[in-house]
């Protein structure tokens, strides 16, 4: 049996080529007890290889190409201080920010986006940082089509989205006549995996024999899809769950208890729109399986968390050994006895096990599809002793 | 001279080595992959578009159609019963997304179909040619009925952006080709695909001849029923023509002349629905549907057996999605009923399928004693009493349709002839996606939409004509009668 290959084939790639630009400057101060770095960087990279998409009436879904260019900017600062230094004891500090803007600049003539994602359907697109989510959220007043989308309205009958917007702001939820927001036909960019920045702040003192070191990773901003929540949602295990509705059936109207009010009182809070409006609904197995159980052809907008985190990277304490009977008996001129602990804490409003993982892992992530939790792993926290002989 | 010796001797073996990396180096073993050949023979390349057109019947969108005339229920929420529930977008992993939308244009689709079309042309073989058209036929027909207007005329490998054709161009394009297909086949020219043919001649013994025979009446209940998918909207003239292509189709009622799937039980040629019962991890999410199941018990329907597995209480029932049901009184298919075998073999056109469209027509028409005949006719087989006499057009109408509900049970056909009859009258889902009828048709994939400009957004989709194919005039609602 033989079928032809839906995957083009590519006869004219090119390699992808880069162009940076980059200036810095280094800094030192108070006789060596400081010094600081600025960096900034414009890469330009081009002919990125993608897989560019064909129309699939085609015959064809894909076709290798260098179809991308793709635009990194952004600053790297660093400062370190070793505010005490003396013979027996001493105390640095360092810190590091950085700022990476990313975006796309070009694609192929032939489409509005790549898929780069191995999960979701995080995208390339113009103008859009690399591995955005094209998903799916709730009809929201000037952001969702007001032509298309035509809703049901106050007293009855139905009219377009944008009508029922007209004086509510951008963003306002609409809310049909049982109380629940409903679903935006049309797909939308509703996650950006990339933080707004990193930082971190690194830390030790040193007392004669004894050093104490620790390592705070900061990144700030960058949304994670919590498709970990959104099955467990769909599932009935997860805590949120626990306080439900009664369902007799799966849809708005079949639920009674539980109820809440969209747009007040900590349940999705922000400007409402719609019959519904202040409309109480009975929150129960309809709304978690079939609006939000976002894995399973539910929302993902309910599913998007900041992924934010400051994280207490290691902390370590170090004693050395360098009494003549070292080198006397072992033949090395001191020796590193160091207890360290890794990822011992995280500050973070994410409601996932760990903002910091990505199902792709570090790989996928690089490539720009991070921030998507689907069950995967959390990052260890580990425990080490170790000793360096000095020779 | 000993150095002088072992100088020559090196160079010798440098040359004749460097030589023989050369040739090594450029030889066709170097540049031609066994494995990925660039041309394929008509043979296993007829064998492939057999294969992803089986896929295409039997999968997903297969599925997806049952649960939404309620043939099939579904359980434990996740996609198999939201799918039923209307629960689906341009992404969705089930019916919508381009892996379907691909059985239909990609390896083993239409550009498949049509290099066997050229090569069966080019090698004079007229019974080939006809054949490729009929399955030509059946795929665009099918995915039209899914999609409505869809790329079809001006689709070939190098179109970038595709446009839509209108679903009434594409159904009078395909009634031209089945007539073409119909005399290709009766020319007598060429030995056709012989036990390459896995509909009717998997086991190489039907001669040439007998298998002209089957594919032209094939062809003709084809078109007979791409006539009824217009008949809604245009009334009498539609089913005239419908019955006067359908008294030329399949008339052999063993089912031997049905366009069936050909499976086996190796795992990778197993019929789909069975695939998904034992392989899928999605198997027990699918379960008989009440409005089918009861409706065949009410008649004793001995066919019970062949479609479902006995519940729990030792009969057969099914699941509504409206209404809580006695888990313990519902039907499923894990048991691997005869329907479900992996060898099963699914009719995609049938005898059945013919005789019934000839009594919906005839009382369309207002013959209803040709309609009694028909049905009557199709009843015997399964075994089932005759209708007597007596019966309203409308009523007769409705019997009938009720029977192809059961007899068509796993065929995409299903819904069209709901969209057209509203029979069976089923309650549309409770849903929270906003459909107060049963979902009229499928989104364009998003992978189509992204490269091919034609395609409009899905809000655009479904703003227009109540998001149903054009001749479906009538959104069927619940108890609604027959238009």
């Amino acid at each position: 049996m033989v079928t032809r290959s839906e995957l083009k084939a590519a006869p004219s790639l090119k390699p992808e080529r880069s162009k940076e630009f980059e200036a810095g400057l280094d800094l030192g101060f108070f006789k060596d007890r400081a010094d600081a770095s600025i960096t900034w960087y414009d890469k330009k990279s081009s002919d990125v290889i993608l897989p560019e998409p064909l129309p699939v009436s085609t015959g064809y879904f894909a076709q290798g190409s260098n179809a991308a260019s793709i635009q990194n900017r952004g600053w790297e600062v660093s400062l370190n201080m070793r505010p005490l230094v003396r013979a027996d004891y001493g105390w640095d500090v360092g810190l590091q920010w950085a700022r990476n803007r990313n975006k796309v600049l070009s694609l192929g003539a032939g489409e509005q986006f790549i898929v780069i994602g191995d999960f979701n359907n995080q995208i390339a697109m113009v103008g859009q940082p690399i591995g955005v989510y094209l998903g799916s959220g709730f009809l929201r007043c000037g952001v969702s089509n007001g032509t298309t989308n035509v809703v049901a309205v106050a007293g009855g009958g139905t009219d377009s989205l944008g009508a029922v917007c007209q004086g509510h702001p951008r963003g306002a939820l609409y809310v049909d006549p049982n109380g629940f927001p409903l679903q935006d036909p049309d797909p939308r960019l509703v996650q950006d995996p990339n933080y707004d920045w990193t930082g971190s702040v690194r830390s030790s003192f040193r007392y004669r024999k004894i050093q104490v070191s620790g390592l705070l990773d900061i990144r700030h901003g960058g949304q994670i899809w919590n498709g970990t929540k959104g099955a467990l949602w769909s599932y009935g295990t997860h805590q949120d769950t626990q306080q439900r509705a009664v369902c007799t059936a799966r849809t708005e109207t079949g639920c009674t208890g539980n109820t809440k009010i969209f747009g007040q009182g900590g349940w999705y809070d922000g400007p409402v729109v719609g019959p519904g409006a202040g409309v109480p609904a009975s929150i129960g197995e309809y709304w978690y399986r079939d609006v939000v159980g976002c894995p399973f052809l539910g929302i993902d907008e309910p599913c998007i968390e900041n992924a934010g985190f400051v994280k207490l990277r290691e902390i370590s304490l170090t004693y050395t050994l360098d009494a003549p009977w070292v080198q006397r008996s072992l033949g090395f001129s001191s020796i590193d006895l160091r207890v360290s602990g890794r990822n011992l804490h995280s500050w973070t409003s994410y409601t996932g096990y760990d903002p910091e993982t990505n199902l792709g892992g570090a790989i996928s992530g690089g490539l720009g599809a991070g921030g998507v939790d689907y069950f995967n792993n959390p990052q260890t926290r580990s425990f080490a002793f170790s000793v360096t002989l000095n020779h | 001279m000993r150095r002088n010796t072992d100088v020559a001797l090196v160079s010798l073996g440098l040359l004749l080595g460097t030589t023989g990396c050369d040739a090594f180096l450029t030889g066709n073993k170097l540049s031609e992959n066994p494995n990925l050949p660039t041309a394929a023979a008509i043979q296993p390349l007829f064998v492939g578009v057999q294969a992803g057109q089986f896929t295409f019947q039997e999968a997903t969108a297969a599925m997806m159609t049952c649960e939404w005339v309620q043939a099939c229920g579904a359980a434990n929420g996740r996609f198999v019963q939201q799918a039923g529930q209307y629960v689906f977008g341009e992404t969705s992993n089930i019916a919508a997304n381009f892996g379907d939308w691909l059985q239909v244009y990609g390896g083993g689709g239409l550009v498949d179909i049509r290099r066997v079309k050229a090569l069966a042309r080019a090698a004079g073989d007229s019974t080939w040619v006809g054949i490729a058209k009929v399955w030509e036929a059946l795929t665009i027909g099918t995915a039209s009925d899914l999609w409505g207007d869809i790329p079809y005329s001006q689709v070939d490998t190098n179109t970038t952006n595709p446009p839509l054709d209108d679903r009434f161009a594409i159904l009078g394009s395909l009634q031209t080709s089945l007539s073409e297909a119909i005399t290709e086949l009766a020319s007598g020219l060429g030995a056709g695909p012989g036990n390459v043919d896995l509909i009717f001649n998997p086991g190489g013994d039907q001669s040439v001849a007998t298998l002209r025979a089957k594919w032209t009446r094939v062809a003709y209940t084809l078109k007979a029923r791409f006539y009824m998918h217009t008949a809604e909207s245009l009334g009498v003239p539609a089913y005239t023509a419908a019955i006067a292509a359908a008294l030329n189709g399949i008339g052999d009622p063993t089912g031997q002349g049905d366009l069936r799937s050909f499976h086996t039980k190796v795992t990778a040629e197993r019929n789909m629905w069975s695939q998904f019962q034992v392989s899928s991890g999605f198997g027990t999410d699918l379960e008989a549907g009440k409005a089918l199941a009861d409706y065949m018990n009410a008649r004793n329907d001995p066919r019970r057996a062949a479609y479902f597995c006995l519940n729990a209480l030792g009969g057969y029932g099914g699941d509504d999605f409206n209404v809580v049901v006695n888990p313990d009184s519902i039907s499923n298919f894990a048991c691997l009923p005869p329907r479900f075998a992996a060898d099963a073999r699914i009719p995609y056109v049938s005898w059945a399928e013919n005789e019934l469209i000839l009594a919906e027509a005839y009382a369309a028409t207002g013959d209803t004693a040709s309609a009694r005949v028909h049905l009557n006719n199709e009843l015997a087989t399964v075994p089932l009493p005759a209708v007597a006499s007596g019966l309203s057009a409308a009523a007769l109408r409705d019997t009938v349709m009720m029977e192809k509900y059961v007899a068509l049970f796993q065929n995409i056909e299903t819904i069209d002839d709901y969209r057209r009859t509203c029979v069976p009258a089923i309650t549309p889902v409770s849903n929270g996606q906003g459909f107060t009828h049963v979902p009229g048709r499928l989104y364009y994939p998003q992978a189509e939409r992204n490269t091919n400009t034609n395609i409009p957004d899905p809000s655009v989709q479904l703003a227009t004509h109540g998001f149903r194919n054009k001749g479906d005039v009538h959104a069927c609602q619940g108890s609604d009668a027959l238009p």
